[in-house]
């Protein structure tokens, strides 16, 4: 592992565990309470997201509560559960590469019906 | 680095993943190979095999590490020059779970153009006269009994908890936190996985809905979804049966290997093997099990929810 070296960098991992207040609803020191707060955000959301659906909602209204909620909660996950708001932006950048394969993926694909691919020539507009 | 002081690695993370390749290649022909498409049986011999070489370099990998009276020593816990913010290990992780991500929105993807391409079932509707032609979501089948799927949301979410708390006390050095932790991720895994297989069999046997449906009316508010899935709903019974257990299937296959991983890092943690300084393989382990989780943040809306 001539390549690899521990020598001469900056490992700036794990400095600053702070959580942004408004997580904590107050300034906190204690980790293991900031991590419990989040977990409470979870189940807050949680709940927010199964009553949501025993409303009845147009069906718009319902997709937007809950996709909104599920990237709210993998908003959370990843930034304190998984350290990303204290890790490098290495690690953020990393994890942003499958968004554009996501994007393919959900709207180019996952949300057009069969024929909007069948005819090439209306989908690219000659 | 110098050569005799690094990390010299092991073949097993290498065996291991070959043999999976070759295993599932295996299952695939015996399945569904051969000219007819159904299957070649002659094939199992390469799926035991691939299996064989599976379990070897499992063995041989837990093996490497078990030994070691620190196992993320110095001489693992390197940088390269371009990642040299976290280390090589962490970022290999995050690139593996960049790939899972390509698998489950895969899933994801497919299920939804399915949606996108079969209209919802509505007794308004002409082409759903025969509602075979019409999507009926497995969200319908399973919302007599959400509770469990709540349940289970639940259990993933504070097992993620857990996890961050066991890495906290393995850094605190308190060894028997950890432990206990860690046994407790392990057991609201355990009540996930438990929990989907009850709620599969008892969908496949099409005990969710009431006795004394109409089987001309499929009337979901009351719990019926006859006729069409009067005999259960099941990976064959329909597209909306193999989207739903494909899914769910694999992402239950994730949290079993993280179960299988949770083994090995109880049995580590209860020999003392996690303090203040070695405490990586559970922030790596942590990584793939939130990710697991979060996986079903958005699986639990798709599935049993919309």
């Amino acid at each position: 592992m001539s390549e690899e070296n521990n020598s001469g960098h900056e490992h700036d991992e794990h400095h600053d565990h702070s959580f942004p207040t408004w997580v904590t609803f107050g300034h906190t020191e204690n980790h293991i309470d900031g991590f419990l707060k989040v977990f409470a955000w979870l189940v807050f959301w949680t709940l927010l997201e199964v009553g949501a659906i025993l409303q009845d909602f147009p069906f718009l209204v319902t997709m937007f509560i809950l996709f909104g909620i599920a990237a709210i909660k993998c908003w959370f996950i990843g930034s304190f559960f998984m350290h990303m708001t204290w890790d490098p932006p290495l690690v953020t950048r990393t994890a942003a590469v499958p968004i554009f394969f996501m994007t393919v993926l959900f709207l180019a694909i996952g949300l057009t019906s069969p024929g909007a691919v069948d005819d090439l020539r209306s989908v690219c507009g000659f | 680095m110098s050569d005799e002081h690094g990390h010299h690695g092991t073949i097993a993370p290498f065996l291991f993943g070959i043999s999976s390749a070759v295993m599932f290649i295996g299952l695939i022909m015996a399945t569904a190979g051969g000219e007819d498409k159904t299957g070649d049986a002659g094939y199992w011999f390469v799926f035991f095999f691939g299996l064989a070489g599976m379990l070897t370099g499992f063995m041989m990998w837990v093996q490497d590490y078990w030994n070691q009276t620190s196992e993320e020593g110095e001489e693992i816990r390197v940088y390269h020059e371009f990642w040299g913010t976290i280390t090589t290990r962490k970022f290999g992780m995050w690139i593996f779970l960049l790939t899972e991500v390509m698998v489950f929105s895969t899933l994801l993807s497919a299920y939804l153009r399915y949606r996108a391409a079969v209209p919802d079932y509505d007794s308004n509707l002409a082409e759903c006269v025969g509602i075979d032609p019409c999507w009926v979501p497995a969200a319908d089948v399973i919302r007599s009994h959400l509770i469990f799927g709540v349940i289970n949301t639940f259990a993933l979410l504070l097992s993620s908890l857990t996890v961050v708390l066991a890495l906290y006390a393995a850094k605190n050095n308190n060894p028997k936190a950890t432990t206990r932790y860690l046994m407790a991720t392990f057991v609201l895994g355990a009540i996930f996985l438990i929990l989907k297989l009850w709620e599969w069999g008892e969908m496949k046997n099409g005990h969710f809905w009431s006795d004394h449906c109409d089987p001309l009316k499929q009337d979901i508010a009351h719990h019926c979804i006859a006729p069409k899935y009067e005999h259960g709903f099941w990976l064959d019974t329909s597209l909306e049966g193999s989207t739903f257990y494909i899914t769910t299937g694999t992402h239950g296959a994730h949290v079993f290997v993280g179960l299988i991983a949770l083994v090995y890092l109880i049995a580590k943690a209860n020999k003392d093997g996690y303090n203040e300084e070695y405490h990586d393989t559970i922030e790596l382990f942590g990584l793939y099990w939130h990710y697991v989780d979060l996986v079903w943040v958005f699986v639990f809306p798709f599935f049993y929810l919309y």
